[in-house]
């Protein structure tokens, strides 16, 4: 009861500037009881529903990132969202993470997607329709973050398609669905690891998309060779060599 | 200090290694190879022959930058069977050598390890009846120097007993 009354609890935040909207969001498993205590909180304190830690996440960011989407992260979703559509400045399906995710790149990376990951990529696809084609501070755009993802799921194949569809409609498709970098959703999903069923048919299609011009490098290598600086293991060094 | 690939998140890795790697290299890389990674390499390989002989910036063929790779399961073993079915014929020795030099020098040396050092020194020992020797060439340096040593780094010294190619010549 106090806390209800007194929201400067609600409004405190710890080291990394999260709220407990931010650390219930994060926690993900969502039960009833979670859903009603949230219900709680943005009534008492609707503020905090655009607040952000010290990476610049809202409590989207991380509702959206959780494991295992389920009805009550759904449920969860739409009270996040309620309300706040409209105007760019207060709709949080277009407020960018300090790294410059969106929801929708998060959702997208989180992997294991359910048909609740299927109905909130919908969802925030709607509430801010140029998310699909915006990157992040990676050079990536939602489709490289699903390709990336691990243990992709029915439900990622059919998130893929309906981005893949979104993007041809905007003019992107083949060689435009290329990082900033210059990098191929195909090699992306070939290094995601563990890959299953799923990945194997997401595989495919941009195998078919792609047959024969992603399978040469890019011209872009030394470019980004050298914003990535990343060096490799020593001892590769001394045995990579070329021989005729 | 120095970084390594592992030190970055799982969906920002393919960044670094697509820029200088075919999708044949990067899914050489993948952790936890499953059947599906070895459709996926039948597929790559399928579309274009000629990459199991393309070699990154680093100067490595697809079948070294699997030897390389830290998560190595059985489906590993199974591509790095295909690959090498495919090089062999433009495999050189010291081609050969040098995948079984970047395996030894693997840091988490499993039994799939052993599989793979069988499948490459097989192919070796086929590329070459007598092959000189190297100093450049001594996996055994690789795997003694390893700095985690587990019953498996001793069945991968016994592959290579009696094979001439990688005994030490110190």
């Amino acid at each position: 009861m106090l806390l209800w009354s007194d929201t400067s609890a609600l409004e405190a935040t710890d080291d990394n500037g999260r709220l407990p909207l931010h650390l219930l969001c994060e926690a993900g498993f969502f039960s009833v009881h979670a859903i009603h205590i949230l219900e709680k909180m943005l009534k008492a304190a609707p503020s905090t529903l655009l607040s952000r830690d010290i990476d610049g996440r809202l409590p989207l960011h991380l509702l959206c990132v959780s494991k295992l989407h389920t009805q009550l992260t759904y449920d969860a979703y739409r009270r996040l969202v309620q309300g706040l559509k409209g105007d760019q400045e207060s709709n949080p399906a277009s407020i960018q993470m300090h790294d410059g995710s969106l929801p929708l790149h998060n959702l997208c990376g989180a992997g294991h997607h359910s048909e609740y990951s299927l109905q909130m990529f919908r969802a925030l696809v709607q509430a801010f329709p140029s998310s699909i084609s915006a990157y992040d501070s990676g050079g990536q755009i939602a489709l490289h973050r699903l390709c990336g993802a691990s243990g992709h799921t029915t439900h990622t194949d059919l998130i893929f398609n309906e981005l893949l569809s979104a993007l041809s409609k905007i003019g992107k498709v083949g060689a435009e669905l290329k990082t900033l970098q210059g990098v191929l959703p195909l090699h992306i999903i070939c290094g995601a690891g563990n890959h299953t069923h799923n990945t194997y048919r997401i595989f495919s299609e941009l195998l078919n998309l792609y047959q024969g011009s992603a399978l040469v490098a890019s011209t872009k290598e030394k470019e980004v060779r050298a914003q990535v600086r990343v060096q490799m293991p020593v001892s590769v060094h001394k045995v990579a060599y070329s021989s005729s | 200090m120095q970084m390594h690939l592992c030190m970055f998140p799982l969906y920002m890795r393919p960044i670094v290694l697509a820029q200088t790697q075919l999708p044949i290299h990067v899914l050489c890389y993948a952790s936890n190879h499953t059947e599906f990674s070895e459709k996926m390499c039948r597929d790559l390989l399928d579309s274009h022959d000629d990459s199991v002989k393309a070699k990154d910036a680093r100067g490595l063929v697809p079948l070294e930058v699997l030897c390389e790779s830290k998560a190595l399961t059985s489906y590993s073993v199974e591509i790095s069977s295909i690959i090498a079915k495919r090089q062999e014929g433009s495999s050189t020795t010291k081609q050969w050598l040098t995948a079984l030099k970047v395996l030894c020098s693997n840091s988490n040396i499993t039994e799939f390890c052993v599989d793979i050092c069988e499948i490459i020194i097989a192919k070796l020992k086929h590329s070459q009846a007598s092959v000189k020797v190297s100093q450049e060439f001594l996996p055994l340096h690789d795997i003694c120097g390893s700095k985690v040593h587990n019953e498996w780094t001793g069945w991968l010294k016994n592959v290579d007993h009696g094979f001439t190619a990688v005994k030490e010549v110190d």
